[in-house]
């Protein structure tokens, strides 16, 4: 027997074994090719440090993501399937350190975040997704830490949501037909460069025909505040993060914590104090995930400072600029640019990877506006955000190697069919969501943006109905397939 | 005493399982079982909490968090007053919420031990608190 711990006691090692000191050693290995790489891209060309800021940033991701087992789908599953709040509880927390960061961030004009337009796309892409990453078991971030733990059903879902994604914003065909006629009407008014096809795609024309036509903008901007320190932190991080926040927490604290919490309390109720008691003892409940929200929060809000003072010590606004002046001028869109956020981002990059990959075997995908005309298809040894999401993985990949907890696993046929066919749908919702729930949720609610409570509002939704469909699917099986088990 | 006890195949998922689409067609004999969950009674030794009598062990090795979750929770609201259930996991993501799932469910999570490739977790069901559970121990060690 290993190591023991019980619920008030942190992991503690108990015995050292030779595979311990095998996994320190392969921890450092997977610590020193980043570093290597970081090392000889500087020697090679400064400017590389740029890629090597998003690389740092994905592998503390990576680091602090698989400490605090943080998944959203994790969140909103425990919740609804067995009611511990402990996932969600971590969630707002983070994103209550990441708003605050974020509005300093942008009040000293530091920031890379662009709000996303606000309209029901949002309620519909999450619902999508929702579904899906209750179906994978874990959500884009999640499975790509998973990955880092050796998790094959893990790497499946990041390739399904890939290639989903990949194929999605360029398929035509009968998709076409789905298309309202006023949104091709619309896309074709845009009067879009020639070698794009914007009528041809029904992601082209939710893109130009839908989403372009959309208001955008933060609650900072709405409210009208001409102080950039009062929009930045009265509007989008009190109003958007805090607020919210508080009152999601307040209503998993009734729901789902007060009943345990007042009866396994020996002392007196004191009212509103024993309350408020309880409310901070479902926030400090899990350590682990407390300490993973606080170190993801400020992180995901010092990546925006220093991605913009990156952008601005090199004089660009996207890093397209940066690879053309190193003479690396495959890939870029039509405007030059390649997918660079500035901030914490999952599936663009994901699908930007697999979108390469299809060219490469004869696809044309420069020809519809996600690629040829916003992100590009960089080679993905020359993709910055891609550099995040590997580095993200061995991050993983070393918190997992230094506590044990690394361990190849190799997917049942079943969990494996799970895995792309949640995969898809997650490829899918992330497309019309415009994001994950990284992208159109985490960083975007942080930063003032309405849109990503909407995506929220969906995700929560899909993994209510993904939870309830799971547990209706291991119901029958367990009727069909438990031989004698008197459960 | 152990008893094994077995998951069969089935569903139409099955017939992705290797030789799951012959067994589909008829065309060969369908493996008995494919994993085992097992029911044991025995004693187990846990560092710091002696010894346990361990009346049901659930294997969900390579199982999806969701599917452990579940399963384990059904396993509580089914099993009998002070029975001690142990599971067996390799998902970090379970091993995480166990422990915080189990009084919901009439459960007191005991430890959480880690094995060279898994985790055991062990609940006890309706175990009042902590103490009682060990005195519980205490006075059956002791017979």
């Amino acid at each position: 027997m290993g190591h023991v711990t019980n619920n008030s006691i942190p992991v503690q090692a108990v015995e050292t074994t030779a595979d311990e000191g095998h996994n320190i050693l392969r921890a450092y290995l997977v610590l020193g090719f980043f570093v290597a790489v970081s090392l000889w891209t500087f020697s090679v060309d400064t400017r590389y440090v740029y890629l090597s800021a998003y690389l740092w940033f994905g592998f503390i991701y990576g680091m602090a993501l698989q400490y605090g087992r943080f998944c959203m789908a994790s969140a909103i599953r425990d919740l609804f399937a067995v009611g511990v709040p402990r996932m969600a509880v971590g969630i707002m927390i983070a994103i209550v350190l990441f708003s605050l960061v974020s509005a300093y961030v942008t009040a000293v004009g530091k920031s890379t975040f662009g709000a996303s337009p606000i309209g029901l796309y949002s309620v519909i892409g999450g619902l999508v997704f929702g579904v899906g990453m209750v179906f994978t078991g874990g959500c884009a971030s999640g499975s790509l830490y998973k990955t880092g733990e050796g998790s094959i059903a893990a790497l499946l879902v990041v390739l399904s949501l890939a290639f989903t994604q990949a194929i999605f914003v360029d398929v035509g065909g009968w998709l076409n037909h789905l298309v309202p006629a006023a949104w091709t009407a619309s896309a074709a008014a845009k009067n879009l460069p020639a070698a794009l096809t914007p009528t041809d795609g029904w992601f082209d024309q939710f893109t130009a025909g839908y989403i372009w036509n959309l208001h955008a903008s933060t609650v900072g901007e709405l409210i009208h505040f001409s102080n950039p320190f009062a929009a930045a932190f009265v509007g989008n991080a009190l109003v958007n993060s805090f607020l919210p926040a508080i009152v999601i927490l307040a209503l998993i604290y009734v729901r789902w914590y007060r009943k345990s919490y007042l009866r396994d309390k020996s002392a007196v109720y004191r009212g509103w104090r024993t309350e408020l008691a309880g409310y901070w003892s479902m926030i400090t409940a899990s350590r682990r995930t407390a300490i993973a929200g606080l170190i993801l929060g400020v992180a995901a809000g010092l990546h925006m400072w220093v991605m913009q003072g990156l952008q601005q010590h090199f004089g660009i606004l996207n890093v397209g600029e940066l690879l053309k002046a190193m003479g690396h001028t495959s890939g870029l869109s039509i405007q030059d640019t390649v997918f660079d956020p500035g901030y914490f981002y999952i599936t663009t990059q994901e699908a930007q990877g697999a979108g390469w990959i299809l060219q490469k075997l004869g696809v044309n995908e420069m020809s519809n506006i996600f690629f040829g005309l916003d992100n590009g298809l960089p080679n993905p040894i020359l993709n910055p955000v891609l550099w995040m999401s590997f580095a993200l993985i061995g991050g993983s990949a070393v918190m997992a190697l230094l506590n044990n907890e690394f361990k190849l696993k190799w997917p049942s046929a079943e969990i494996a069919t799970w895995a792309v066919f949640g995969g898809i749908l997650m490829g899918l919702g992330a497309r019309i969501g415009l994001g994950c729930n990284i992208g159109a949720f985490f960083a975007t609610v942080t930063n003032g943006d309405p849109s990503g409570w909407l995506f929220g509002l969906g995700m929560t939704v899909g993994g209510f109905i993904g939870v309830k469909f799971f547990n209706w699917w291991i119901e029958r099986r367990m009727a069909k397939e438990v031989v004698g088990l008197e459960l | 005493m152990i008893k094994d006890l077995t998951i069969r195949k089935s569903g139409f998922l099955a017939i992705l399982e290797p030789g799951g689409f012959a067994e589909f067609l008829g065309l060969r004999t369908p493996e008995p079982c494919d994993r085992i969950i097992g029911v044991k009674e025995e004693w187990v030794e846990i560092s710091g909490y002696g010894c346990l009598y361990v009346t049901l062990s659930l294997n969900f090795l390579g199982d999806t968090c969701l599917r452990t979750n579940l399963l384990t929770k059904r396993a509580l609201a089914e099993a009998a007053d002070r029975d001690v259930i142990e599971i067996i996991t390799d998902n970090l993501s379970s091993v995480e919420t166990i422990p915080f799932m189990s009084p919901n469910y009439s459960g007191v999570h005991l430890a959480t031990c880690q094995d060279a490739q898994c985790w055991r977790i062990y609940v006890q069901k309706n175990a009042a608190t902590i103490h009682e559970s060990k005195e519980t121990r205490d006075g059956t060690r002791d017979e």
